[in-house]
């Protein structure tokens, strides 16, 4: 355990597969409680960087941790206190919703009657219960997406890790995951990493972002200060200032 | 981890490829009484210098143990347990659960023991039935051509 107080600690983070560089020199600190955006076009190091904070992916350069616990040496630990819905995922299609989230609460060593009483609470929260018995196979993208959602909550994780989660949700869809995001770090106090291109998704949560180009951050701060330091009115505004910096 | 392990093993009793093998089997237990209504007569002496007489209980153990004990038992965890990491990685079901707080050598060995242990019962309630039923016999052309000396 480190004694920073961060929820999420990274410095001088690289990420190099072969010649390629994917990540490069990334700094940034996540605030305990805080909706954290990290923005950044397809193929920016967002999903990288969220794999080597899960110990997915091992860094070439730089250290992180994730409320004190080193991403490298303490692995198993940051995802026992972590939750994480990646950007592309499915669902074993034999299992139901409810077995497929006492599975993951086995996973976590979570004894059998608070998985049975947590997989419940969050059946009843995503609105699931009706579908609870269900195969998985014929859920539609949106019920998917709650499942997945409701298998990174099992733990009741103190940091949630989310990568691109509100691509192909419809708008309903959209504005209650927003809106559970809120309740969580808001009623819970759980640190969120929200990872999306979708710039009104992160203007909407996140107080501060991160944003990524070509492997490389650009920029990191709160987002009316980033928007005023820029002459931004919208999000749109900012990106394409910073983006347009980096051009020669 | 006791939880987890039991809780894979009954995910895998009801995953398709465990029915698919079931379904084999219980193709081959209807097969072998097919099979056993003529088996060549090279088998049938073959039975009967092994054995002292190729009377059919002798003839249908030869096959059944040849098919079940040699080859299926041998076969199906194999395949079912080697079909653990290309199913997890291809479906996307690992991109969710290597996330979680178990190593990945542990996770697969988990998943293939537990395959592996799925197809026990399978291979248990195939035998049942036929091991109190006559020895007529199908499937197994190939069992009985093999026999136990070659599987």
């Amino acid at each position: 355990m480190s004694t920073d107080d961060a929820a999420i600690a990274v410095h001088g983070l690289g990420k190099r597969f072969g010649k390629v560089e994917a990540v490069t020199d990334l700094s940034f600190r996540v605030e305990p409680g805080e909706i954290f955006g990290f923005m950044g076009h397809n193929g920016a190091g967002k999903t990288t960087t969220l794999r080597m904070l899960l110990g997915l992916t091992r860094p070439t350069a730089g250290r992180a941790s994730v409320l004190g616990h080193d991403v490298v040496t303490a692995t198993l630990t940051v995802r026992q206190v972590s939750g994480y819905l990646p950007a592309a995922y499915a669902l074993p299609p034999d299992m139901t919703a409810r077995e497929f989230l006492h599975y993951v609460a086995a996973m976590f060593a979570i004894p059998r009657a608070v998985a049975v009483a947590r997989a419940e609470a969050l059946l009843g929260r995503f609105g699931l219960v009706e579908h609870a018995d269900r195969k998985l196979r014929g859920f539609s993208t949106g019920m998917t997406q709650k499942v997945g959602l409701a298998q990174a909550l099992i733990n009741e994780p103190r940091v949630l890790f989310l990568d691109e989660p509100t691509s192909g949700l419809d708008p309903l869809a959209r504005h209650d995951l927003l809106e559970h995001l809120r309740e969580l770090a808001r009623e819970q106090g759980v640190t969120v990493v929200f990872s999306s291109h979708i710039l009104s998704d992160v203007e909407t949560l996140c107080r501060h972002v991160a944003v990524l180009h070509h492997a490389r951050l650009i920029a990191c701060g709160e987002i009316a200060a980033l928007k005023a330091e820029h002459g931004a009115m919208t999000m749109d505004q900012l990106y394409m200032a910073l983006v347009r910096r980096q051009m020669p | 981890m006791i939880r987890l392990a039991y809780l894979d093993y009954r995910a895998t009793l009801r995953e398709r490829k465990t029915w698919l093998a079931a379904a084999m089997l219980a193709y081959a237990v209807l097969a072998v009484p097919i099979l056993l209504e003529n088996p060549p007569e090279h088998v049938r002496e073959a039975i009967a210098d092994w054995f002292g007489d190729a009377d059919p209980f002798a003839v249908f153990m030869f096959v059944w143990i040849d098919l079940v004990m040699n080859k299926t038992v041998a076969l199906l965890p194999v395949i079912l347990g080697g079909g653990v990491l290309l199913r997890e990685r291809d479906t996307g079901v690992l991109a969710l659960l290597a996330a979680k707080p178990i190593s990945m050598p542990r996770y697969f060995v988990l998943r293939t023991l537990s395959a592996c242990a799925g197809s026990y019962p399978r291979t248990r309630a195939g035998a049942r039935p036929t091991a109190a039923s006559p020895l007529r016999s199908p499937s197994a052309q190939t069992p009985l051509q093999a026999g136990p000396r070659a599987g």
